[in-house]
């Protein structure tokens, strides 16, 4: 369980987290989503203990995580950067790795050789960036964290490599119960692997929910009538948008999936359909109030 | 377990070892060279060996060895801590379950054997192959010697350099950092001495510059390890300088932010100090610059208006890695008005330095002399430079009062003067001036013509035990008698005691010498006293025995005197005798009166005449008449 408690972080004049707070339970995904520069990464070096706050409390398990190597043992930070030691090879890293990682699991290294092909006798410096993302990966599931926090992790992995990660994640979750924190400026990219998602904006998270919640909680409905709209249909229904295309109406509205179904059906439309919403569209109706402008907080 | 992670971890050890052995490696080949290969070497040529047979191990091979001390360490501090510096890695190993002290001690300690070991090894060979060179060349004792400073000094080195890492965040500057922090304690004080000399007028800023100063520099001190052995003492303060640096070092490294990797200055409350600091240091060393090379005030303002503001935006550009800082002049002109009061404060002597004299009666003994050397070395007799008696104390104590009341910078004709006092409290007191002739000669007259003063410029006149005199010799190289007989000596003695004493000031005819009084004692001992022109009790005693022809030249000796005026001032020294064959002469003389007349009066000192004396034997000597000394027949 991560507990981020009121965190705020400055950079000299920049304040680039601003009283955020929220909680990842264990065996839990966490999406962190945001634009480049929202403070995600400064948030998660925090959590990997890193960086140290200036305000507020960051616990896993109960315990502050800056400086505390009992919890920094069961992390591992995976940067959007990757750093390797100078000249190494993956078996020197994976020699470095099992001294560091008491976790650290050898058999499981040379199994996942089956996942990742790349020979272990070659210097990590020497590989492309795909491949180096790969040994990272190779190296962070062998040494079995119970935290693992990553920042932009898929960036640079083909499709079928993304997809043995993410499996590899989803088993480890599933398995273990590893709590997990991802980055992603991509929102396509973590829908259907996060449980929970944040959305960070010039430092403060400004919306927290579960996915689950929120599909279920928010629908696209179009309707058709004989001429208007009769205007009690919008009374007693939650409609965060709604457009006319020709005599169809199109509108966003919030609440119970059955509830809306029995009370449009009361009005007698013509016609009637009640679609799911990308995530991409719940946030930009969620947030519409809010007055952001979705293109600017995700790309 | 918990002890396991927190001070050795196997995979950071092996890791720190592979990064920054090499270091090992080229120190072991570096002395490797400078010493074993050397010695053998030398071993084909006795005389080499010969010539280093100190048993100082730092003699040989000296500039390898030194260059390696001098910048091994600092280079290793800069690989080990590189971590630090760069972003991805200082988020790297940040993120390891490793605490900070953890990391701190794990890389020290590599640095450290890294830095022993060779040194360690090379001793052992200096050992083994000690049986093997034709000559002892060292004991043991030596080896043990050479291997405690070398380590000594390799480690402080290392340990500063490790120190300075912490305050930043660029490599590069840790690098510079470390030789400044090794430079910066004795530099900023002669920086300041030879600042403050063109604002304290009287400032014996000779006095300060002592070379105790050098014992701070560390690279300095290593240096005199070839001819000097390592005291105790300065391994113990370099012990305790090592291990305070690992203990900041560690105390900062506990409170720095890991996101300040590449900053300038990692600790935001130091970087005001750094850029004031900075820019103090360059207005400095600008205004020290212009003043040596001009001694001029108003050039010494310029080097301090212009070095500060070229340190000031270099401090900025550094701070803020871009040259773009021309934005931030506020902060400046707030700096020059700091200053400006502070020198203000100097200038208006708020301190009430240059006016300070103590009273008459608190001084135990004054010091009067034209350089700082004898007030405040140990070494010489003491007594040859300070003045006890009372008529003396006063007539430096007037003069002194006279420079306070008159301040004045002269140009030409001058004279250094330097003005102690040693009060009956113990107190030192010192001022250095520059005098014009005139006013010194003014004040030196009555100093000179009293007895203590003779007492203390001629040791003779300290002397009371002749017996051990060999000879005298007097006159010049060309011409010369010698005193052997028991009874001349002691005539003579007699008579040249007693002219010293009769001396009076002549200050302003210059310089008139017949040569020198030589006098010989036993155990080596000699006494040399030029022989002025105007000691007519010696030029009597001489005339008197019929030595004089034989002491010095007379009209016998010259064909002629050719006496130039010397319109152009041209200075004595750049005379040839083919430009005083060129010159129209004033005046030729051959009268042998006359002739004589020239030889008394010709001297070195003011050129108003250039006076060349054409010997029989073909000699031409080039001497000058002074304004204030001509013959009579010259109009």
């Amino acid at each position: 369980m991560i507990q981020i408690n009121h965190v705020s972080k400055r950079f000299g004049e920049l304040e680039a987290i601003k009283d955020v707070t929220f909680s990842v339970p264990k065996g839990s995904i966490y999406g962190l989503l945001g634009s480049n520069g929202a403070g995600k990464t400064t948030l998660m070096k925090m959590i990997a203990g890193i960086y140290k706050q200036n305000k507020g409390t960051i616990t896993i398990d109960g315990e502050p995580i800056f400086e505390n190597i009992k919890q920094k043992e069961r992390i591992i930070f995976l940067p959007d950067a990757l750093y390797f030691f100078p000249h190494t090879t993956i078996r020197q890293m994976a020699d470095f790795y099992r001294h560091i990682y008491p976790k650290w699991n050898e058999e499981r290294f040379y199994k996942m050789q089956e996942l990742f092909p790349i020979n272990m006798n070659q210097k990590i410096h020497r590989m492309s960036k795909g491949m180096q993302r790969q040994v990272a990966f190779w190296l962070t599931f062998s040494a079995m964290p119970d935290v693992l926090i990553l920042d932009e992790p898929l960036d640079g992995l083909d499709a079928v490599m993304r997809q043995k990660v993410k499996n590899i994640l989803f088993q480890d979750v599933a398995e273990r119960e590893m709590t997990v924190v991802i980055s992603s400026h991509n929102l396509f990219e973590v829908e259907d692997l996060c449980d929970r998602i944040g959305i960070l904006h010039h430092g403060s998270l400004i919306i927290e929910k579960e996915i689950d919640n929120l599909k279920t909680n928010i629908h696209k409905v179009q309707v058709a009538f004989h001429g208007q709209a009769p205007s009690s249909f919008f009374q007693q229904m939650d409609v965060i948008y709604k457009e006319y295309r020709g005599s169809v109406l199109l509108c966003i509205v919030r609440g119970k999936e059955e509830e809306i179904i029995a009370h449009i059906q009361k009005h007698d439309p013509i016609l009637f359909d009640l679609l799911p919403l990308t995530l991409e569209e719940i946030f930009i109706y969620e947030m519409g109030g809010k007055g952001y402008a979705i293109e600017n907080i995700l790309i | 377990m918990p002890l396991k992670t927190f001070l050795f971890n196997r995979g950071i050890f092996t890791q720190i070892i592979r990064n920054v052995g090499w270091v090992s490696l080229i120190y072991f080949i570096g002395l490797f060279f400078a010493l074993p290969i050397h010695m053998f070497m030398m071993s084909e040529n006795k005389d080499w060996l010969m010539h280093h047979q100190t048993g100082r191990i730092f003699d040989i091979g000296s500039p390898i060895q030194f260059s390696l001390m001098f910048t091994l360490p600092i280079l290793l501090a800069i690989f080990l801590f590189r971590y630090m510096q760069v972003k991805l890695s200082a988020d790297y190993m940040h993120s390891l379950p490793i605490k900070r002290e953890g990391l701190f001690l794990q890389h020290i300690i590599v640095g450290m054997i890294v830095l022993i070991v060779p040194i360690t090894l090379i001793a052992g060979c200096l050992i083994v192959m000690k049986p093997f060179l034709p000559i002892s060349l060292y004991s043991l004792k030596h080896v043990a010697i050479w291997f405690v400073s070398t380590v000594t000094m390799n480690l402080l080195l290392f340990s500063g350099a490790v120190f300075v890492g912490m305050l930043t965040g660029m490599s590069i500057l840790q690098g510079m950092f470390a030789y400044v922090l090794f430079f910066f304690p004795a530099g900023i004080f002669i920086l300041l001495i030879f600042n403050l000399k063109y604002f304290l007028y009287g400032f014996a800023y000779e006095y300060y510059l002592s070379s105790s100063l050098n014992e701070m520099i560390p690279f300095i001190q290593a240096l005199n390890w070839e001819t000097e052995r390592i005291q105790p003492l300065e391994i113990l303060i370099y012990t305790v300088l090592t291990f305070m640096f690992y203990g900041l070092s560690i105390w900062l490294y506990k409170k720095r932010h890991v996101e300040m990797a590449t900053d300038a200055i990692v600790f935001r409350p130091l970087r005001p100090v750094f850029t004031y600091g900075f820019t103090f240091c360059v207005m400095l060393v600008g205004g020290a610059y212009f003043g040596q090379m001009q001694q001029k005030m108003r050039w010494v303002i310029f080097g301090y208006v212009f070095s500060s503001l070229v340190g000031y935006i270099i401090a900025h550009m550094i701070l803020a890695k871009t040259w773009r800082v021309f934005s931030r002049w506020r902060a400046y002109v707030g700096y020059v008005v700091f200053m400006s009061i502070v020198g203000l404060l100097f200038a208006f002597d708020l301190f009430g330095y240059k006016t300070y004299q103590p009273s008459l009666n608190e001084i135990e003994r004054a010091y009067f002399g034209d350089h700082i050397y004898f007030f405040e070395s140990d070494e010489i007799d003491r007594e040859n430079a300070f003045y006890y008696e009372k008529e003396n104390i006063k007539n430096i104590y007037l003069f002194h009062q006279h420079l306070i009341e008159h301040q004045t910078y002269p140009v030409n004709e001058r004279r250094n003067v330097v003005i102690g006092y040693d009060l009956k409290n113990g107190d030192r007191i010192v001022r250095e001036y520059t005098v014009s002739l005139n006013i010194y000669n003014q004040f030196y007259a009555p100093i000179f013509n009293s007895i203590e003063f003779k007492k203390n410029h001629y040791p003779i006149l300290r002397k009371t035990n002749f017996e051990d005199t060999l000879q005298i010799k007097i006159g010049s190289e060309d011409k010369f008698v010698r005193l052997q007989d028991r009874a001349d000596i002691e005539s003579f003695l007699t008579v040249l005691r007693q002219q010293l004493l009769n001396e009076t000031f002549n200050g302003e005819a210059g310089y008139q010498s017949w040569g020198t009084i030589n006098i010989a004692y036993e155990k080596y001992h000699e006494d040399s006293i030029e022989w002025k022109k105007s000691y007519h009790l010696i030029e009597q005693w001489l005339q008197q025995r019929g030595l004089l022809q034989k002491a010095r030249v007379t009209a016998d000796d010259v064909v002629e005197v050719k006496i130039i005026q010397n319109t152009k001032k041209i200075p004595l020294f750049e005379w040839t005798p083919e430009m005083l064959e060129h010159e129209k002469a004033k005046m030729i003389v051959r009268d042998k009166r006359k002739v004589e007349q020239c030889l008394q009066m010709a001297g070195i000192g003011e050129e108003n005449y250039i006076v060349g004396i054409y010997y029989k034997n073909g000699r031409i000597d080039i001497q000058s008449f002074s304004k204030h000394l001509v013959p009579s027949f010259i109009n």
